[in-house]
């Protein structure tokens, strides 16, 4: 039996034997241990991760702490190193700025997500810029690489479907399902990512440059090797109105993310990497829909790797 | 997702006592098809059958009028010649009718009799002629039919509903309309079946359409589908007075002081003085009773109160009433005392009689929706009936005010644009209709507070759901005053904006305390949206005139942000949860009830599980599957399905391990009987489980599950305000559904005991008792609590944490959250176990639980007194069975199991409270190891002491006098001959000379190992020898001492 589960085992005993008087002892007890002989012996020489964090904790509440956290940075445990980070961003603002730029390479994606939080009050400056930007292009996880992008992107939207209200608690029965038609959509390529500057969203956007295209991915339409950003639009008619508690629009398949608009109001966003090619999602449209109306829905694609495009149907269900 | 049901079934208890003298009565007409004859008997009315309606041979080749399921246009029937004006009788009458329903009739409603025509006329209707005459029908609900009667009175109508029966067996049966100016009562079969009470006495009016048996008289014709054998049409002789009860019927033995109203009626047409009113109760006339004198205008009604002795032995009593030379009998019953029972609450109603059965204690079934006024007597005698018949099955009453969504329309929630929300709400907020609401919670308390059935009252349920944020002017003056601000422009709905679409929101995720959108929100949970101000206003108004004993009580209370006070000033807090996908998670949310309930400690807790599932989430009907199980082929199209029973016994033991008031459960047509609901009732053996349960564990253990406490929280789990405001994606909104809430089974798999705490926890401090805080999703804190998680970590304190932990804390156990595949229990199930696994091996060097096992499908989970565990052990091993499995959804059936429980505590005895033995354990160092042995879906209680029990000791005076109160004191000592400081398992029985059981006993909790036991034997009892037998629930051993009883 080790020293330490010797310990435990005491304390719990001694709780079992006066349970009323336990409360502080097992904390008090455990923390005695960290003298600061011990701790250095730790951060040397354990392998216990709970150890060493504990350990680390504690110098970094000593004055050791300031040499403690650069020396750390490189730490093979991911969680110290982002608490080392942690500690240099706290402790020194814009002045750590090198420390965090240094961290979006970090091969933890822990590490890079407090580098990039930590960058994002200094995006302008160039450098953290061009690391931000890095980041979107570069950052193995598509997570990263979405909140990365959503630093510079204007369009924000909470967009909840009813079957995640909490105060939902009802069977919900599809009423009307509307499949959008497979052809009629205008298509364009935006490689510069200046097309929602240009308002392609806006319904009143002339799009009658644009190619037309079906539902399929592009590269078998005319854009073969494309990678990249598109955009699509298309104009619906929707029935009249249909007594309803939500109307959602229900994407089968988007290769590999989309970002969509209904009648030139943001919905939302679907970007959860390469992985998201044969992914359904739905987002909701309930105030957006225009019943008996013309709709112009507009989607902007991007696909990373090999095929690209909307190439599963898009269905608007009308929720009861 | 409650519907209210509104039936109010059977009332058996009545039925006896309201015995209908019939000796008086005079024929008027009777049709006796069994004779071969259409002719009415004494030959005074005749009639034409139309359509297809024959007299012919029925199954049985009796002779019969035989009716045929007809269109809506084409009449059927037996017509009389001309309008009779003797067959609508002006005073009191009966009709009875012999009938026998097609089985396989497809109608939804069929006539029995009828010459009303306009059988439900609209009220601004003012033609006399749709408002004359009667008719009496029978309407399908779900399974069974429901016997109605539309009276005219000449410029109004009346409808009578009876109870559902069934009906539909191809034998015949006899429904019995019998009318009287003052009340309308249904009897099927005999027995009675509805009752009500009219406080202004109604004549009915003439009818102006010849009269039709078993038909319409005109169209839309709606022709009775089956044979009709005899129809009776009687008159009763009017009496110059008429004595009925004038209160409850109900009584409950020894409640205090109480009192028997008697309704007394001047119909004589002229004023009464000195009309002496006497009564006597036939079973114990040596009660004496007062005599009344009393003068009586004509026309007008007296109440008058006899004493209702309640020291009597439980039974009906027969209350003989004579007024000048007009006797009537009235019986009343009084009900077994209860004695610390542990509730089991049927959310809805149903037969009250199954119910009981099953083990349930109370049912709800609201009686505020009669719009009770104390000074109006019909509807207030009505109610009172209501809780009278529940009582005689020994249900007790909970009504259910639901009466906001009349109000919402004129006080609806205003949304940023001036205009009512779509999904229409009620301005709580506004104080405008409080007033009413109070006045009729006040009424309600008033009408039915005195009765001791009517015990409590559920104050809300479901309408702040869709509460959110109103811009009326109300809410923003309200801020104003409270903040000295306005509302935040950013607030629309009851959503804060998530806090990636926040401008400058802090980049580590660390808020200032009075960040004003989370001070918005904090107040518009807690006070602004007005609901928890108005629930305190209503729970008050019912305190008003109700007993001491009576609960309020407020549902769902966590459907809300973990913030102390949802429910306001309730009694009691409650919220229901679906056993599907893990039924252990029952016990996650139940934990959130607990934490709810942590800013009032004094409020109650109860936790309601669904009888039923969701079709789609787990036997989706778009899916077909090889070898559909059973109930598919009745319930096709079914949107809800029973509950597997397995589930349902895993959820109640989740359940019962923690320190809760009582359960509950909703869906009463997918446990007890089909009625035609939306739930269906696919899995008949629910009832069987919980019955077995109820019985064998609640009832004989009810009173030491209330009583033993939590242990303090070594393990707790945060849920956020702050996060669930900016970052809802992980909060759990009581549903249990999130990686939040699967890490807490995760916990349990790993034979830990997460309390679930809030950020009000840990601002009251009580970090300082957990030792290890799990923070699974807390993506945002505030800087108070932040810097509290913080000091507790320097303090020794374990976190665990995940990627979204705010950065700024440095988890000592890192996690990667798992998202829960809906489609893949197993896998789920899996990674979750191996999740729990992975944590205890990297917590044990550091943090030893009170208890572990080799079996990670056997959850522990303990509760302490003092020195001695109550170890629960709940068999979570489940498997794809035959009822839904196939659709791979839900492992919905249970496999026996067993292990070894490891407790790190030294024990004297182990005692396994189901089977009341002590059993064999083995000790190693300081630990005790109990073997586990469960069967499928089974759980356990065992209880770890210090030493064994020893003698138990019963003493009590040698003699006692019926009707006089002893005491009986109990004392269990350990095997040393101490007093044993346990909470111990008691059955006290006490036996007549007869060797009947005695009320005054049942189950008891001894509190270190000593109770004392008030027995009253009853008045009218035996006296001799009696025996008091006391056994000891947790070693089975029984103590027997007798009693000499005198009268």
């Amino acid at each position: 039996m080790n020293m330490k589960f010797f310990i435990g085992v005491l304390i719990l005993s001694c709780f079992w034997q006066s349970c009323t008087s336990t409360k502080a002892d097992f904390k008090s007890k455990r923390i005695a241990e960290y003298t600061p002989q011990r701790i250095e012996q730790i951060m040397t020489s354990s392998s216990d991760a709970v150890e060493r964090r504990t350990a680390f904790r504690q110098l970094l509440n000593s004055s050791k702490a300031e040499n403690s956290a650069e020396k750390y940075l490189n730490d093979d445990d991911p969680i110290i190193r982002r608490s080392a980070l942690y500690y240099l961003i706290d402790h020194h603002g814009e002045k750590s700025v090198d420390y965090m730029i240094s961290a979006t390479t970090d091969s933890s994606n822990l590490v890079r997500a407090l580098a990039l939080s930590g960058l994002t009050p200094y995006s302008e400056n160039p450098s953290v810029q061009s690391a931000i930007d890095s980041m979107e292009q570069k950052d193995p996880d598509p997570n990263l690489r979405r909140q990365a992008a959503e630093i510079n992107w204007p369009f924000k939207r909470d967009n909840k479907l009813l079957r995640d209200d909490p105060s939902w608690d009802y069977e919900i029965v599809t009423q009307k399902s509307i499949e959008l038609s497979d052809e009629n959509w205008r298509f364009i390529t935006d490689p510069n990512s200046n097309g929602h500057r240009q308002k392609y969203f806006d319904p009143l956007f002339d799009d009658s440059s644009w190619k037309p295209i079906k539902v399929g991915n592009w590269e078998t339409q005319g854009w073969p090797g494309y990678d990249g950003i598109a955009w699509y639009r298309i104009r619906f008619n929707a029935p009249e109105k249909i007594e309803s508690n939500a109307v959602e629009l229900l994407f089968e398949g988007v290769d590999e993310s989309g970002w969509v608009w209904l009648n030139g109001v943001y919905l939302g966003v679907h970007d959860i990497g390469t992985a998201g090619w044969n992914v359904p999602f739905r987002l909701d449209a309930t105030k957006e829909i225009k019943w008996g109306q013309e709709n112009i829905l507009v989607v902007r694609v991007l696909d990373t790797v090999e095929a690209g495009g909307i190439w599963k149907p898009i269905i608007m269900e009308v929720l009861k | 997702m409650k519907t209210m049901i509104l039936n109010f079934l059977s009332l058996l208890f009545l039925m006896n006592i309201l015995v209908v003298n019939a000796s008086d009565d005079k024929i008027i007409a009777k049709w006796n098809f069994q004779n071969g004859k259409i002719e009415e008997s004494n030959q005074r009315f005749t009639g034409k059958l139309r359509g297809e309606t024959i007299l012919g041979k029925d199954h049985q080749g009796n002779s019969a009028l035989i009716l045929t399921a007809s269109k809506m246009s084409d009449p059927n029937g037996l017509h009389m010649s001309e309008v009779y004006k003797e067959l609508t009788p002006s005073g009191a009458f009966s009709l009875e009718v012999k009938f026998r329903i097609n089985p396989k009739t497809q109608k939804q409603q069929m006539v029995l009799w009828d010459n009303k025509y306009i059988i439900s006329p609209k009220p601004e209707n003012k033609d006399k002629s749709s408002h004359s005459g009667f008719s009496l029908l029978l309407a399908k609900r779900g399974e069974k039919w429901e016997p109605r009667s539309y009276n005219g009175y000449g410029n109004s109508s009346m409808i009578f509903y009876g109870e559902p029966e069934e009906l539909n067996d191809g034998e015949y049966h006899t429904l019995r309309l019998e009318y009287s100016p003052l009340e309308i009562r249904f009897l099927i079969d005999g027995e009675l079946n509805y009752r009500e009470i009219m406080v202004t006495p109604n004549s009915l009016s003439p009818a102006v359409n010849p009269t039709v048996i078993g038909d319409r008289v005109g169209p839309n014709y709606n022709g009775f589908d089956g044979t009709i054998a005899e129809v009776t049409l009687m008159e009763r002789p009017a009496k110059d007075i008429i004595i009925s009860q004038g209160g409850r019927a109900g009584f409950i033995r020894l409640e205090s002081n109480p009192e028997f109203l008697v309704r007394i009626d001047n119909q004589s047409g002229k004023a009464l003085s000195d009309l002496k009113v006497s009564a006597e109760i036939r079973e114990f006339p040596e009660m004496p009773l007062p005599e009344h004198t009393i003068n009586l205008e004509k026309g007008m009604t007296e109440i008058l109160k006899f004493p209702m002795n309640a020291k009597l032995k439980p039974g009906v009593y027969h209350f003989d009433i004579k007024a000048n030379d007009v006797t009537e009998t009235i019986a009343v019953r009084l009900a077994p005392e209860r004695v610390n029972s542990y509730p089991v609450v049927m959310w809805g109603n149903g037969n009250n009689k199954k119910l009981s059965d099953i083990g349930f204690t109370h049912a709800i079934n609201s009686l505020s929706i009669l719009n009770p006024d104390p000074t109006d007597l019909g509807k207030t005698l009505n109610g009172l009936n209501k809780i009278d018949m529940a009582l005689s099955d020994n249900i007790y009453h909970l009504d259910n005010i639901y009466n906001y969504r009349q109000v919402q329309s004129k006080y609806p929630r205003i949304q940023r644009d001036g205009k009512p929300y779509e999904r229409l709400n009620f301005e709580a907020s506004n104080p405008e209709p409080h007033s009413i609401l109070i006045k009729d919670a006040e009424n309600t308390a008033a009408a039915y507070g005195h009765h001791p059935a009517f015990v409590g009252s559920l104050v809300h349920t479901e309408i702040r759901d869709a509460s959110n944020p109103s811009f009326s002017g109300v809410e923003e003056k309200a801020y104003k005053e409270y903040s000295g601000v306005d509302i935040p422009s950013e607030v629309s709905t009851r959503n804060a904006p998530s806090y990636r679409n926040i401008p400058d929101f802090p980049t580590m995720r660390v808020i200032p305390d009075d960040y004003p959108l989370l001070k918005y929100y904090s107040w518009w949970w807690r006070i602004g949206d007005g609901w928890n101000p108005l629930h305190s206003k209503i729970s008050k108004a019912l305190h008003k005139g109700t007993s001491d004993k009576f609960w309020t009580f407020y549902d769902p209370a966590v459907r809300v942000p973990p913030q102390w006070g949802s429910g306001g000033d309730v009694d009691c807090i409650s919220q229901w949860s679906y056993t599907n996908a893990a039924p252990i998670k029952v016990g996650q949310t139940t934990d959130e009830m607990l934490a709810m309930s942590g800013g009032n400690p004094d409020q109650m807790v109860m936790k309601m599980t669904q009888l039923f599932w969701k079709r789609n989430e787990v036997a989706p009907a778009n899916q077909e599957v090889k070898n559909p199980p059973q109930w598919l082929k009745e319930y096709e199209d079914a949107n809800y399905i029973s509950a597997s029973p397995d589930h349902l016994q895993i959820a109640l033991w989740s359940k019962i391990a923690r320190k809760l008031d009582g359960i509950m459960y909703h869906g009463y047509s997918a446990l007890v009987e089909p009625t035609g609901h939306q739930y269906k009732f696919t899995n008949p053996e629910c009832a069987v489980m919980l019955k077995d349960l109820t019985q064998n564990v609640i009832k004989p253990l009810g009173p030491l599950l209330k009583q033993i406490p939590e242990r303090r929280p070594e393990m707790a789990i945060l849920q956020s305000f702050a996060t669930t405001v900016f970052a809802p994606e992980n909060a759990s909104f009581g549903w249990g559904r999130t990686w939040n809430a699967d890490i807490h089974l995760a916990l349990q798999w790993a034979q830990y005991q997460p309390a679930i705490i809030y950020e009000e926890h840990i601002m009251d401090g009580i970090l300082d008792q957990v030792d290890v805080l799990v923070l699974p999703g807390i993506e945002v804190l505030t800087e108070s609590v932040f810097s509290a998680i913080q000091k507790f970590q320097n303090q020794g304190g374990i976190v665990i944490g995940d990627n979204l932990l705010v950065p700024g804390i440095m988890p000592d156990i890192i996690v990667s959250a798992i998202h829960r595949a809906y489609g893949d229990p197993l896998g789920t199930k899996t990674k979750l176990q191996a999740l729990g696994a992975d944590i205890r091996k990297q917590l044990n060097p550091h943090f030893r639980s009170p208890c572990e096992s080799d079996n990670p499908d056997i959850v522990p989970r303990i509760r302490t007194w003092k020195n001695s565990d109550y170890l629960f052990t709940i068999n979570d091993k489940r498997t794809f069975g035959d009822y839904v499995g196939q659709w791979g959804r839900v492992m919905e059936k249970g496999l026996p199991t067993e292990g070894e429980i490891t407790l790190n505590r030294k024990a004297g005895a182990v005692y396994d409270l189901t089977s009341n033995r002590q059993i064999d354990f083995k000790s190693t160092g300081d630990n005790c190891i109990i073997p586990v042995k469960l069967k499928a879906g089974a759980g356990n209680l065992f209880l770890i002491t210090e030493n064994p029990f020893g003698e138990m000791t019963v003493n009590h005076s040698n003699q006692a006098i019926l009707g006089k109160t002893i005491k009986v004191d109990v004392k269990i000592n350990d095997d040393k001959g101490k007093i044993s400081e346990t909470l111990v398992p008691l059955e006290v029985k006490f036996l007549n000379p007869k060797n009947e059981v005695m009320p005054d006993g049942g189950y008891f909790c001894a509190e270190d190992g000593e109770i004392k036991i008030d027995f009253t034997p009853s008045l009218n009892e035996l006296p001799g020898n009696w025996q008091i037998v006391v056994k000891n629930l947790a070693d089975g051993r029984t103590t027997n001492s007798k009693l000499s009883v005198k009268k």
